[in-house]
């Protein structure tokens, strides 16, 4: 039993070292490598104790509830819509997969932020001009989607709240 | 050299020439060296402070250094976790018979796992990942239970899978969670022969957290809850080869429980609201539970007759219940029939509890017979129109019987006392 011991703690480390490289690798790529595009969201703040804080966002959807795929569609502003849902993988177009299954929910809903800018961000983005776009931009690559960063008319969030704001 | 410095040198030796296994020496230790509970605090202290300091990377990394690049914060993410790996390396080589460093590495390597992970969500904004994330923290923090031989991070391994199957409601996930259960329960079933403190802390809370994956899987299964740990209960009262100590956490917790699921049985309108879920899932569930219970009940000649007929009435009302939804017999008369039986069996619990302690002259046992009667009586005044004055009554004589059995108990037991002074 004792000789396996150190053999089953190396594999162990393996894993433990393996399987989060690997999560990182597959964002890293899609963040590299895929295409850009500008959803609308609506922030607010909550809080996750291993996580740390950050702005939950709310993309509102134009299509119904069901299907597996939602098919991305850029309007003229040059934002994107999930504008088709589908069961099956769309073989042609952007497309983005739901991140649950058995109803279609947007896979930008949280936007991890500094503990003491995150409050501020809820706070701004609540008390802003209707006028002033809040979206975030993505990278998605077949489906798979990642939040890059988090604007307020371009200007990128953390900036905007970083020296406080009037 | 004084006698103790000698033995502890000796043991060593012993150890180190493979006539004794670790835990062996350990033991040996602790007998001739009175350092028991010294040891205990340590180890305690040392998970506590592991605990802390664990919780502190977390916090730390929480902070989101959004400011360095993804490069950076991902080398802050491994470094945690590859200091502990670094320990846990050290502690198997050299440092595996100390209780203390197995436990406190074993937790800090858990919580570097939880902030690795936990990392990586943050870094690429990862939603609504939460079961998944608990769930791969605790399957890839579990080896260390078994290879640094430590019990703390079972009680994360627990709370990890009791989290992940709250979170994921479907029937698949009950067999998983199942097996999952089965994989942090197989530590003590590994140690059940080292019977020490940590392994009778480590079986309650395995029974305790099995308590809670069996809610879970009932309401998975669409089954009814309280017959689902019914079963449970019967299932623990049922195992009784197990050493002592260990044997008490299934039989106290298996006696607690089925008694107080049958006191809420005793109404009719549990068994009235239960009528409608009957899912085949929990059905089957159930069904494992009490023919696994049944198995050891007959396979154990020695289990004590009158539990055996308790653990009989309990699986007979279970299956019967079953049966009947199954076989969608008579609805008017179903919560009638049931809640009769429950009252039955209960009262002959108690009946059983007096009885067998009159005759071997216990009064413990024969004042929970007597709790467990009066009990019954009480709560059926709350769904009965009795007069006030008969109420009165009754619990007049209930007090009196009470009064007189402990009385006859302690003079049999001073007799019996007096007796063997003479002789």
């Amino acid at each position: 039993m004792k000789k396996y011991l150190l053999p089953g703690l190396i594999v162990t480390i393996l894993l433990q070292l393996l399987v989060p490289s690997y999560k990182i690798y597959v964002k890293y790529d899609i963040l590299r490598t895929g295409d850009v595009y500008y959803f609308r969201v609506n922030p607010v703040d909550p809080y996750d104790a291993f996580r740390g804080r950050y702005v939950y966002l709310y993309a509102p959807l134009d299509v119904g509830r069901y299907g597996k795929y939602g098919l991305i569609t850029v309007d003229a502003d040059g934002f994107a819509r999930v504008t088709e849902l589908s069961d099956e993988k769309p073989a042609a177009g952007p497309y983005v997969k739901s991140e649950r299954d058995g109803w279609f929910a947007m896979p930008i809903s949280v936007y991890y932020m500094d503990e003491h800018l995150a409050p501020r961000a809820e706070t701004y983005v609540r008390q802003r001009n209707v006028e002033e776009e809040t979206y975030v931009s993505v990278r998605i690559k077949e489906g798979e989607l990642v939040v890059s960063g988090l604007f307020v008319n371009g200007v990128p969030i953390e900036e905007i709240v970083k020296d406080g704001f009037s | 050299m004084n006698k103790e410095k000698w033995l502890l040198q000796e043991i060593d030796q012993w150890m180190a020439q493979s006539m004794i296994d670790a835990e062996t020496a350990n033991a040996l230790r602790e007998r001739y060296t009175g350092k028991k509970n010294s040891g205990m605090l340590i180890i305690l202290f040392s998970i506590i402070g592991s605990l802390l300091i664990g919780t502190g990377i977390i916090l730390i990394m929480a902070r989101n250094w959004y400011s360095f690049p993804i490069f950076l914060r991902t080398a802050l993410a491994f470094f945690p976790l590859i200091v502990s790996q670094g320990f846990a390396v050290y502690v198997i080589r050299r440092k595996r018979n100390s209780a203390a460093w197995c436990e406190s590495v074993a937790i800090l390597v858990t919580s570097s796992v939880f902030t690795a992970m936990a990392l990586v969500s943050q870094i690429f904004h990862i939603s609504n990942d939460y079961a998944s994330y608990i769930l791969q923290c605790g399957l890839l923090s579990l080896p260390m239970i078994y290879l640094l031989d430590a019990s703390a991070p079972l009680i994360v391994y627990y709370w990890t899978i009791l989290n992940w199957a709250g979170l994921t409601h479907s029937p698949l996930n009950a067999i998983l969670l199942l097996v999952l259960f089965a994989l942090g329960c197989g530590y003590i079933y590994l140690k059940r022969k080292t019977v020490n403190a940590k392994l009778i802390y480590m079986t309650w809370i395995s029974l305790s957290a099995g308590f809670v994956a069996v809610m879970i899987i009932g309401a998975m299964l669409d089954s009814s809850l309280l017959l689902l740990v019914l079963c449970y209960f019967v299932l623990l009262l049922s195992v009784e080869s197990l050493p002592e100590p260990v044997s008490a956490a299934f039989q106290s917790l298996g006696t607690i429980g089925s008694l107080v699921t049958l006191a809420i049985l005793t109404y009719q309108n549990m068994w009235a609201n239960v009528y409608e879920v009957v899912g085949a899932g929990g059905a089957v569930f159930a069904g494992l539970m009490l023919a696994v219970a049944l198995f050891f009940v007959f396979s154990n000649q020695e289990i004590h007759k009158l539990k055996k007929l308790f653990i009989l009435a309990l699986s007979v009302l279970c299956i019967l219940r079953y049966i009947w939804i199954l076989m969608e017999l008579d609805y008017d008369v179903y919560p009638f029939v049931f809640m009769l039986i429950s009252n039955i069996t209960l009262a002959g619990c108690g009946v059983g509890f007096i009885v067998h302690g009159t005759r071997h002259i216990r009064l413990q046992t024969t004042n929970i017979g007597m709790v467990i009667l009066c009990f019954l009586i009480t709560i059926r005044f709350f769904d009965s129109n009795m007069d006030f004055l008969w109420r009165g009554v009754v619990f007049l004589v209930l007090g009196a019987a009470f009064l007189l059995v402990n009385l006859r108990l302690a003079r049999i037991k001073k007799q019996t006392k007096d007796e063997g002074v003479e002789t």
